[in-house]
């Protein structure tokens, strides 16, 4: 069934709903997030989920040439971050779309000062300022519209220390440095085959710095984690 | 107002055994009727059997569109080649037939997709989709099949391997009702 989301709802406003006053709902709920759990929780994940803290960052936009940190963010937007790195043979690519169609939906619906798009690269040392431009550009990002930024940390270390230990998305890079692949040589298993070992993982996270959703996988055919159901989900948190 | 979806599970509590959640395609619309509609995208095709270098529109803006969603790497696409090809020949004349890999060309070229698809027996219009314009809404797990009526509209989509029976069983219905 589409929307899971929704019946997750029904446990907590039980009573809410029997009161026959939606509105109350919204008035008298103290939940810290816009988006209720999710239906099914996924074991005990070593990320940050629903209604978690969103581990504190500050990274630097090479493009904007400005600091990005969860300290700024927090009060002023809600935030979407997810994590490539431009060599990717697999689908980090995808992950940058997703956020454009998030970027295209907020400037149509004007909340595009309401949101900031976050796409962390964990190889910094292959993905300097130039080569995350064209990366942008390549899957149709607007880098002028002030709410999408590359984070790049300063070395491949410190990069995959932040995405394994602080935000607990698993991530690997084996033979940085050898971008000339040669697609035989890997062993031909349905995911991971690249040269990095990635979760693709997308976190929304609202103004207050609390985590609404996070998605492992959120590139697999699932329906939460359609474009149409996530930038749902978007739109919800900041509005 | 961050409540706004609860306000909306219970209204949607009722609706949710009938008609659901329907629109999960493509972007947001207004009406049911056009949320599983997609707007058509622009592919570029490439030389290889069956297949001229240009571009294909999928949906198409007539007619039935078949896609596989497929990638060079993937086991279970190349070991579904000969079904594809058994369906291509069966249905192909009567709707646009296309595999789409979002593959970028720096990690495997013209050429070497277009060896791949010899080595496969492929046979139909091979296009890429290099920036996830089409598969960031149809999911990048591989192999999967969307197919679209003359409207546009996603009538069915499957991630995974399929028999010919299973594909003929999704594709049939439509091509009859289309032809009515």
């Amino acid at each position: 069934m589409n929307r899971r989301s929704y019946l997750g709802t029904l446990g907590s406003v039980g009573v809410a709903a029997t009161a026959g006053c939606l509105d109350a709902v919204a008035l008298t709920d103290d939940s810290r997030t816009a988006l209720s759990p999710p239906e099914q929780p996924r074991g005990e994940p070593i990320h940050p989920t629903h209604d978690d803290e969103f581990p504190p960052f500050r990274l630097m936009d090479p493009i904007a040439d400005a600091e990005i940190s969860l300290e700024g963010l927090t009060g002023d937007r809600a935030f979407v971050m997810t994590f490539i790195y431009t060599s990717c043979t697999e689908q980090c690519g995808t992950l940058v779309r997703l956020l454009q169609l998030i970027q295209e939906d907020a400037r149509e619906r004007g909340y595009g000062d309401d949101v900031a798009l976050l796409a962390m690269t964990f190889d910094p040392e292959t993905d300097g300022r130039d080569e995350l431009r064209e990366y942008g550009e390549l899957f149709g990002v607007d880098l002028e519209a002030g709410n999408f930024h590359f984070l790049r940390p300063e070395s491949n270390d410190e990069a995959l220390e932040i995405i394994n230990e602080r935000f607990g998305v698993p991530a690997e890079l084996d033979d940085v440095g050898d971008h000339d692949h040669n697609h035989d040589d890997h062993d031909h298993d349905d995911h991971n085959h690249g040269h990095g070992i990635h979760y693709y993982m997308l976190f929304i996270v609202n103004e207050e710095g609390i985590v609404e959703r996070s998605y492992p996988n959120v590139v697999d055919s699932r329906e939460e984690t359609r474009p149409k159901a996530i930038i749902e989900s978007v739109r919800t948190v900041v509005e | 107002m961050r409540r706004r979806d609860v306000v909306a599970g219970i209204v949607g509590v009722g609706a949710l055994g009938s008609a659901g959640f329907t629109a999960v395609y493509g972007l947001p619309t207004s009406s049911e009727g056009e949320d599983r509609r997609h707007e058509p995208i622009d592919l570029e095709t490439v030389a290889a059997t069956g297949s001229d270098a240009g571009t294909v529109t999928v949906p198409t803006e007539s007619g039935v569109t078949f896609v596989d969603l497929f990638a060079t790497t993937c086991d279970v696409c190349r070991e579904q080649m000969p079904t594809l090809g058994e369906l291509h020949d069966r249905y192909g004349e009567e709707m646009t037939f296309v595999s789409v890999t979002n593959e970028r060309a720096q990690f495997v070229d013209d050429d070497a997709l277009a060896a791949w698809w010899d080595d496969h027996d492929g046979r139909w219009t091979l296009a890429r989709d290099p920036t996830s314009e089409l598969i960031v809404h149809y999911g990048t797990s591989t192999p999967t099949a969307v197919l679209f009526d003359s409207a546009g509209n996603v009538v069915w989509e499957d991630t995974g391997r399929k028999s010919l029976e299973e594909f003929e069983a999704n594709v049939r219905p439509v091509l009859e009702r289309e032809r009515a």
